[in-house]
């Protein structure tokens, strides 16, 4: 019990600290991709929010100002819960050590893009005080829509397309375990109850034990599927090429332009723990290697969700924004790709 | 897809503007759109105007020449020397020959600038930021190249009334300067254009969307490379004295996309680059301004020139003691504009916007309080521009 408590307060802790640190690598990537220095690596991930802290508090123009602000807080919360239900201590708890708990989760997450985008009405597009119709136009629309209704349209659409290839690709590892535990998952790669030592010793004995496992990434249907999931990562958090719910040049910032002071903190920091918690996710089913207590463990995989970032900030800096026209097939490619992972796996357990 | 798929009417209307980041100056465009794509847009441009035409009003010419300068912060050299070039030809002023070769140098810098921040607000309003930075990382150097021949990085001040201002010569040190760097800048940029060209996620974005047909095209004025990406073979250089000793090409385009409109301006930079080493090459020596002319009552006089967004009208007259009256000019945004808001019919709202970037808007050069009322033109006056807005108009 007392290890349930303390995973609880530890990983969501490193989670958040690991997050810190997520938005600073990726600009300073593409700052170097782009021949700048980039700002330092605790700016953007850290030192930001902490200034959105410190200023002044804004009202939203939302319908439901209260429910608009809380949905970001709403946000962190789920994606803790789905670090959490990967680690050791945490599966004792029936039903909630499993891939489709977590695939539960980020459809929540995905849902929150849509509710956080219908419940805000920037001064950006229909508010903004300049009268169309004085300067003789013929009012054509039937409806004014403001930009974060559109953003709204555009996460709709992404939840049918464009999640496809992420959760093909998480279900590969449960077709070769023929299990959804993670449990059972992480068994499947090598990691057992030796691993986990609370109090968190620093011995070259994890090492070895780390090096010593044997990934489904370094398989073949592993490999097809961590490629999907990692176009699917992208998708999930609506960035370049993929970022057409926040496409700059026509919606700004999509469902988040109303968010001002702590709120947009609140905004960035939901942002980190989505960027952590798939990471973790993906180094949990297809390295074999949970967060634990045990420190050292902790600590490398940590150091492992650093990887993705990296990887997307290289792929997001050499790509313009998609429009639906190119995320169709995108993601209808990616997600053939996925079922070929599937039948692969599918045939390799027969 | 053109005028003819606009509707009488379409499901929602998505308002985009005045401020907007996809819009680096002031202005509403309202798209009508069915799911994604646009039925019909509607584009307004006047939200504010500097006034120039005013302001230079009763000045002493060569007062009042230098603020055409302010009409632009990335074409001035052009709109200085198309002012001064038609105040020369009302009083039949003869510039000497090595004037206009250091004219056309620095408007074929211009152009190269200007291409470049477009090539570089094209492909950010695309999303790809690195394409970005590196047209304006190329910029920098046309910057450098500017800043030696006039001493300054934005209002360059090179023309005045018979020639060049002295500081402006190009002397053994600059020419030796400007043709190093030029041959090194002509690669940068060829291979910065084969990049965006060959990038198929560039490619798939751009590539036949914001088409606009050659017959719209000259239906609506579309001016410059605007115009030229769509087939319609206009470059007033071709006409100009200035230009007679150089040998390039047009660039002319079919396609009449988004693709055309980026690049034929990533072509024409190759072309400028030409034309400005021809230059260098056969510099004349000679006088670079000829000071005997006397100032006096000029009748209208009229100039046209081709400026890196297309065609630049200017005309003035000049009262018995050098001051300027009834200055007006038109640059050429306001009919691109207008024919990007048929352009962009049929396209994704995303591209839409990008269509809008295509032609280059420059607003700051655009916008002017002239009406035409009974076929009569009319400038506002402050106090009319005050009671208008009194009245919300």
């Amino acid at each position: 019990m007392i290890e349930l408590i303390l995973a609880t307060i530890i990983i969501p802790l490193a989670a958040l600290i690991t997050g810190f640190l997520i938005p600073g690598v990726e600009r300073k990537v593409q700052a170097r991709i782009q021949q700048r220095i980039g700002p330092p690596l605790l700016t953007p991930g850290f030192w930001a929010i902490l200034k959105f802290f410190y200023k002044e508090k804004i009202k939203p123009n939302s319908p439901m100002p209260r429910l608009f602000h809380s949905l970001p807080i709403i946000g962190i919360f789920v994606m803790f819960f789905a670090v959490l239900f990967t680690t050791p201590e945490w599966w004792s708890l029936n039903a909630l050590g499993t891939v489709v708990a977590v695939v539960g989760l980020l459809k929540v997450i995905e849902f929150l893009f849509m509710a956080i985008g219908s419940f805000s009405r920037s001064i950006l597009s229909v508010s903004m005080p300049y009268a169309d119709q004085i300067k003789g136009a013929v009012m054509k629309g039937d409806y004014r829509r403001f930009f974060e209704q559109q953003s709204v349209l555009r996460a709709f659409k992404m939840i049918t397309v464009g999640s496809f290839p992420l959760y093909l690709a998480m279900f590969v590892p449960v077709v070769l375990v023929k299990s959804i535990n993670f449990s059972d998952i992480v068994q499947f790669q090598g990691f057992d109850a030796s691993f986990i030592y609370p109090g968190g010793l620093i011995d070259l004995m994890y090492l070895e034990k780390i090096l010593s496992l044997k990934p489904i990434l370094f398989t073949f249907p592993g490999m097809l599927a961590g490629f999907v999931f990692f176009v699917g990562y992208i998708m999930l958090l609506n960035e370049y090429p993929f970022s057409i719910e926040k496409a700059k040049s026509d919606v700004i910032e999509g469902p988040s332009l109303e968010y001002a002071a702590w709120a947009r903190g609140g905004y960035y920091l939901m942002r980190e723990s989505i960027l952590f918690a798939l990471s973790s996710v993906f180094i949990t089913m297809f390295i074999g290697l949970p967060p634990t207590l045990n420190l050292p463990l902790l600590l490398v995989h940590c150091l492992l969700c650093l990887i993705m970032p990296i990887l997307f900030s290289i792929v997001s800096a050499f790509s313009p924004i998609f429009t639906f026209k190119q995320i169709y097939p995108v993601s209808m490619g990616f997600t053939a790709l996925g079922f070929l992972a599937m039948i692969v796996s599918l045939l390799a357990v027969m | 897809m053109g005028e003819n798929a606009r509707k009488d009417k379409a499901e929602v209307e998505v308002p985009v503007g005045l401020l907007h980041p996809a819009m680096l100056e002031p202005y509403r465009a309202r798209f009508f759109v069915e799911d994604e794509v646009i039925v019909d847009c509607e584009l307004t441009l006047d939200p504010y105007h500097k006034g120039i035409e005013r302001i230079m009003e009763g000045m002493p010419v060569h007062k009042g020449l230098i603020i055409t300068e302010r009409i632009c912060g990335i074409c001035s050299h052009i709109h200085l020397w198309n002012g001064t070039r038609a105040v020369e030809r009302g009083l039949k002023i003869k510039v000497p020959e090595r004037a206009d070769y250091i004219r056309v140098i620095m408007a074929e810098l211009e152009r190269l600038h200007s291409h470049l921040i477009y090539l570089a607000h094209a492909t950010e309003v695309l999303g790809h930021e690195t394409m970005c930075m590196r047209a304006f990382t190329l910029r920098e150097d046309i910057m450098d190249l500017l800043y030696i021949i006039s001493g300054n990085r934005v209002h360059y001040a090179v023309p005045i009334l018979g020639g060049v201002r002295p500081r402006c010569d190009i002397d053994e040190y600059r020419l030796s300067e400007l043709e190093t760097r030029l041959a090194k800048l002509k690669i940068k940029i060829g291979d910065y254009a084969n990049r965006v060209v060959n990038d198929s996620m560039i490619m798939s974005r751009i590539k036949g969307s914001g088409v606009l047909t050659k017959e719209e095209a000259i239906k609506y004025a579309a001016p410059g490379p605007t115009g030229r990406a769509s087939g319609w073979g206009v470059d007033l250089r071709k006409k100009m004295k200035e230009y007679k000793n150089f040998d390039f090409n047009v660039i002319v385009l079919d396609d009449g996309d988004n693709k055309d409109r980026v690049v034929a301006r990533a072509l024409e930079s190759i072309e400028a680059i030409k034309i400005i080493e021809q230059a260098l090459e056969s510099l004349p020596e000679g006088p670079i301004s000829n000071r005997s002319f006397e100032l006096k009552e000029m009748k209208f006089s009229t100039s046209y020139i081709e400026a890196p967004r297309g065609e630049i009208y200017d005309s003035l007259a000049l009262d018995e003691t050098g001051r300027i009256r009834n200055y007006q000019n038109r640059t050429p945004t306001l009919t691109a504009l207008a024919a990007m808001e048929v352009a962009c019919i049929g396209d994704q709202l995303t591209d839409g916007m990008l269509t809008m970037a295509s032609c280059d808007p420059c607003l700051a050069c655009t916008n002017r309080a002239i009406v035409v009322e009974n076929g009569k033109e009319r400038i506002f006056t402050e106090e009319d521009v005050k009671s208008l807005i009194r009245r919300g108009l």
